[in-house]
């Protein structure tokens, strides 16, 4: 049980030997491989970390990118309604410029019928009164009627203008056929008057050639070539009647 | 009872040395260490399996237990005190093994760490605050505690002897006499008892060692904390 320094001193060196062992071969490579194993897991929080980061830029990105989708939605959504704005007021402008045009030509339209209408009404009320005149004067005509008539024929020739006078004369021509039709028959002395006032009127001779038509009422026609005077009844009814058209 | 089965005794005489049983358990104890860390250290993985695994918990959980007495010189203490824990415990615990004994009942052995610890406190010291600031503290508060602050040094380091000595023998002597007297069967609960008492002896002589050398290191911190450049 005593005390020994030999193990005293040979114990103090084993320890230091073990402390040499253990510092080599235990601590140093187990903490050698926790710092290894660490910095593994450290490397692998880091790139989770870097993952999650990446994840989260991306996510950012993302939302931004959406955020201008967005933006450019909206932006060409208010385009786009303005443009169909700006559309359908032109449309509408140019369906009232067509309304008011087809308006406007309906109204044209509808006046010209209501006037051709009122034309034709008048024509007929012309044509009516003319038939009428023709009856009633043709009720009333007479040889003293047919005279008044031819009197008033040669005073109206006799008063013609002279350029009237010369175009008379221009288109008669000398020694002209002229051919004279009354409703009455005429007597001498009426056809002298007229063959005078024509031949003064002619400036010259002229050939006469006589005929009778009833439907004249009253009064004659004289046919000189292309020209026609009328001064009887039918033909001022139907001058009458024409005027209206 | 015969003494060679209680005390330590002497195997071989080699001339001046006498070679004790306590002696060659240390040794074969060193050896078995040496031959499990080199074996251990060839199969060391990334991927740790059981083994692995516990040893690593026991140096992280030994480098805790010092850093939080002395969280700034770590890796200076720790292959000390980790050595001085695990020797102790698989010393301890050899007394199980049928055919061996602790050499810690040894107390040329206790004495030999004890003086190693007493040693340590004043390296680690010198060390960590230079010689003169460290012998000063011997002087403080008062001139006048120098001899106490050496009385005090000399007995804690014999008690650390004795006590670990004294602990080891008793268990051994307790085991050894229920074994003579009540057969094989009776002991059983006492040996149990020799493993806590073992683990515990381990703990008290390894963290006592701890607190020594953190009293030492830590006596003049303060003043030594910035200038780094005294050691």
């Amino acid at each position: 049980m005593g005390f020994d320094w030999s193990t005293f001193v040979l114990e103090i060196v084993n320890f230091l030997i073990l402390v040499w062992i253990l510092k080599r071969l235990l601590y140093v490579p187990v903490m050698a491989a926790i710092e290894r194993r660490r910095q593994k897991v450290a490397a692998v929080l880091a790139e989770a970390d870097a993952g999650r980061d990446e994840a989260e830029r991306l996510r950012a990105e993302y939302e931004s990118r959406r955020e201008d989708w967005d933006r450019e939605r909206t932006a060409a959504r208010a385009d786009l309604e303005q443009t169909l704005n700006a559309e359908r007021e032109r449309r509408i402008a140019d369906i009232d410029a067509e309304i008011a045009r087809r308006r406007e030509q309906a109204a044209i339209v509808d006046r010209r019928e209501r006037d051709e209408a009122q034309r034709h009404t008048e024509q007929q009320a012309l044509a009516l009164a003319a038939g009428f005149g023709a009856r009633l004067l043709g009720r009333i005509a007479d040889p003293a009627l047919e005279r008044q008539l031819v009197d008033l024929f040669v005073a109206d020739l006799g008063g013609l203008p002279d350029g009237e006078r010369r175009t008379f004369a221009a288109n008669m021509g000398k020694g002209g056929e002229v051919r004279i039709t009354s409703a009455w028959s005429l007597d001498p002395v009426q056809r002298a008057a007229v063959e005078d006032a024509l031949a003064d009127a002619a400036d010259g001779p002229l050939t006469f050639s006589y005929a009778e038509d009833p439907e004249l009422i009253a009064g004659l026609r004289v046919d000189a070539g292309a020209l026609v005077m009328r001064a009887n009844l039918r033909d001022e009814l139907q001058f009458f009647a024409a005027a209206g058209r | 009872m015969p003494q060679e089965e209680i005390f330590a005794h002497t195997l071989v005489q080699l001339g001046p040395l006498a070679i004790r049983d306590s002696l060659a358990t240390t040794w074969l104890i060193t050896l078995v260490l040496w031959l499990a860390c080199t074996l251990l250290v060839r199969h060391l993985s990334d991927a740790p399996g059981m083994l692995q695994t516990a040893v690593e918990g026991i140096v992280v959980g030994i480098e805790d237990a010092i850093r939080q007495v002395l969280p700034d010189d770590v890796a200076r203490v720790l292959p000390f005190i980790m050595t001085l824990w695990i020797f102790l415990v698989v010393a301890n615990l050899a007394g199980l093994i049928p055919g061996l004994h602790s050499p810690t009942r040894d107390p040329s052995a206790t004495a030999a760490l004890a003086l190693l610890v007493f040693l340590s406190v004043h390296w680690f010291g010198i060390r960590s605050q230079g010689l003169r600031n460290y012998l000063k503290h011997y002087l403080t508060p008062s001139p006048i505690l120098l001899p106490f602050h050496i009385v005090s040094e000399i007995s804690r380091t014999l008690a650390l002897a004795v006590r670990l000595f004294g602990n080891m023998m008793s268990l051994e002597l307790v085991a050894l006499l229920l074994v003579w007297i009540a057969g094989l069967l009776v002991p059983i609960p006492i040996l149990m008892l020799h493993i806590v008492e073992a683990l515990v002896q381990a703990y008290i002589f390894g963290m006592l060692a701890l607190v020594y050398i953190a009293s030492a290191i830590q006596t003049r911190q303060p003043e030594t904390a910035k200038p780094s450049n005294e050691e």
